[in-house]
């Protein structure tokens, strides 16, 4: 049996918590079906094009300009999410004021909200005529139908991940490490630079990478505020959709194909970060 | 640095933690702050850190003759030990005694190989020079406690102040930490501040003893004169061990538990009182001896220790318990059932 046990990878935890092969692969056959084998479909699809097809597809200046627009404005709304999720999970977690569960249940709004019927309302909002985008209009910002009306969509249906993920890590942060701080001499800057951050750096890296990967994929809300136009607001789920509806499937697949490594590179980028900045604390 | 608590007031919403407090803290002294839970000697703490602010226009806190009320912790130049260690997890044990030294103005701020000869010569006072290297996670209760020491030491601080610093460690480890504290403050002479609940702790290292009762101080004193000569009721019973009885004054004599006695302190006394006698104050015979003694049974025998503890029965059913050393309990020869007369050398009256 030790022999056994030492040449299988997969029995090296014997028995202490049982179970570990079953769940093992239920969690396989499950992320295969749901996840694996649905992207690979993906890769066989795009695979019916020749790679000058292929190359073709990708560089095509429309679509060129719609990975700089989805990719650039989700790394600009997830930063934006960054710092003022950050403020609101700190809000939200350190001080206790009436309305405080009110305000904590808003932020799951874009969470909960069909994303149609955000893009709607965001829409009418910051159109010329809206409540903010007459105003804006008046200083000279055109936030609607804009490269601005589609970050502006992807900061709303981002905020959640960035506060959701940072408030159990801020929680757990107890007051007194500030305190000590404080006791050692360092202002309230320090603190928050040598201090606050970096002890919660693996949960703020997480949020933002899930704020990311939202915004890339992120299609019913942006579609009504940012006007579509070819070139400069089309964002690139938008021009799957159109090459979809050409029957065109497998130019739609190569520029999924395309997104889909660039977001994965992305994400696996940050999981690196973050498993480095983890083991700096542990 | 002595320390100087004018008429201290402080309340959160309607609660009082602490009423119109006063006290003295002199230069290089290790004082404890002991009370239970609630009696404000946290809070007291927290003032003297600044680390609460007081209520505005109560009292005053000076560092010598400098007033230091509006002064933030940040400037006070305070070292502080936190009950549960606080330490920055994210930072070695290395980087977490530097930081005080890090975030001084530049201008004030010692060089690199400085801070690294200052940290390593903290922690080989504190014996964990061989640990710059790990993380708090890696370190136990004991030891995390003394890199929390050293972090604080590192910024020269004017006073130390600890909250419960042993209270998060078990029994034994606890027992060493407080005689290395005792150790550690001779040989730097730092004036020294430490909250505790447990009196054998504060009798056992503490100069000074402030003894505090719901946000006000009951006595201030040696260890040893808040034991002998308590001045009040609540002082007695929080001290130790005591058996606690109904009385009647009358002048100088006190009547209680059918027993008369004399009390030598000079303090003339009328009506309803509380006789306190510690178990050790208790004097045990077989027989009358001719001063006065309670009657009582024993009811059980603890012989193991350095004393012996015995419960004992009064005539009127009320228990008592009384500690005799164990030659003075060996030629009593008594064992449980026994009738045994308890003489109390001394009382304390409030």
């Amino acid at each position: 049996m030790a022999t056994i046990a030492r040449s299988n990878p997969f029995k090296r935890r014997p028995g202490r918590i049982p179970g570990f092969g079953l769940t093992l692969g239920i969690t396989l056959s499950y992320l295969s079906l749901i996840v694996l084998i649905p992207l690979l479909g993906l890769f066989i699809k795009t695979a019916e094009l020749t790679w000058s097809e292929f190359w073709g597809t990708i560089t095509d200046a429309r679509v060129l300009a719609s990975f700089k627009l989805s990719l650039g404005g989700s790394l600009i709304a997830a930063l934006v999410n960054l710092v003022f999720g950050f403020i609101v999970a700190w809000v939200l977690v350190r001080y206790s004021f009436p309305g405080r569960k009110i305000v904590d249940a808003l932020v799951d709004l874009p969470f909960a909200m069909p994303t149609a019927v955000s893009g709607i309302a965001l829409t009418a909002l910051y159109a010329q005529n809206g409540w903010l985008g007459g105003p804006l209009e008046g200083v000279g910002i055109k936030a609607a139908f804009s490269r601005m009306g589609v970050i502006i969509a992807l900061i709303f249906i981002g905020l959640p991940f960035v506060v959701r993920t940072l408030q159990p890590a801020l929680a757990d942060l107890e007051a007194e490490i500030e305190e000590a701080a404080a006791s050692l001499g360092a202002n309230r800057i320090q603190t928050l630079r040598r201090v606050i951050i970096p002890a919660v750096l693996p949960a703020v890296l997480t949020g933002f990478a899930l704020a990311f990967a939202r915004a890339v994929g992120e299609y019913g809300s942006v579609v009504f505020i940012s006007g579509n136009m070819p070139m400069r607001t089309e964002i690139t789920p938008l021009l799957i959709i159109t090459k979809l509806e050409q029957f065109d499937y497998a130019g739609a697949t190569a520029i999924a194909v395309v997104l889909l490594v660039f977001s994965f590179i992305m994400l696996l980028s940050i999981n690196i970060l973050q498993l480095w900045s983890t083991a700096r604390s542990r | 640095m002595s320390i100087q608590i004018r008429n201290v007031t402080k309340t959160f919403g309607s609660f009082r933690a602490l009423d119109d407090v006063s006290a003295d803290i002199p230069t290089g002294e290790l004082v404890a702050l002991l009370g239970p839970s609630g009696s404000g000697k946290t809070t007291l703490l927290r003032l003297i850190a600044g680390l609460e602010d007081l209520d505005p226009g109560q009292g005053s806190i000076r560092y010598y003759e400098e007033d230091i009320t509006g002064t933030p912790v940040r400037k006070r130049r305070v070292g502080f030990v936190f009950q549960h260690y606080a330490l920055f997890r994210h930072m070695s044990v290395f980087e977490n005694v530097a930081f005080g030294l890090k975030v001084l103005p530049r201008d004030k701020r010692p060089a690199k190989p400085q801070i690294k000869n200052r940290v390593h010569e903290l922690l080989r006072l504190v014996q964990l020079d061989g640990l710059a290297g790990r993380f708090p996670s890696q370190l136990s209760g004991g030891q995390r406690q003394r890199v929390a020491l050293a972090r604080a030491l590192a910024v020269e601080p004017r006073v130390l102040l600890l909250d419960e610093p042993f209270g998060a460690l078990d029994a034994k480890v606890r027992a060493e930490l407080r005689q290395w504290i005792r150790h550690l403050h001779e040989e730097l002479r730092i004036t020294s501040v430490f909250v505790t609940h447990d009196q054998d702790e504060a009798m056992e290292i503490a100069d000074r003893v402030v003894v505090m009762s719901q946000g006000r101080i009951e006595q201030i004193g040696s260890p040893a004169e808040v034991y002998h000569t308590p001045k009040t009721a609540f002082v007695v019973n929080f001290l130790g061990q005591v058996n606690t009885f109904d009385g009647r004054a009358n002048g100088r004599v006190i009547e209680f538990a059918g027993i008369r006695v004399d009390v030598a302190d000079g303090r003339d006394r009328d009506g309803d009182v509380r006789v306190f006698v510690r178990p050790h104050e208790f004097e045990l015979s077989r027989t009358a001896n001719g001063t006065p003694g309670l009657t009582a049974t024993i009811l059980r025998i603890y012989a193991a220790g350095s004393v012996a503890r015995l419960d004992l029965q009064l005539t009127d059913g009320r228990l008592i318990t009384a500690h005799v050393p164990q030659d003075r309990f060996a030629a009593l020869y008594a064992s449980n059932g026994d009738r045994v007369f308890a003489s109390p050398r001394r009382v304390h009256v409030f």
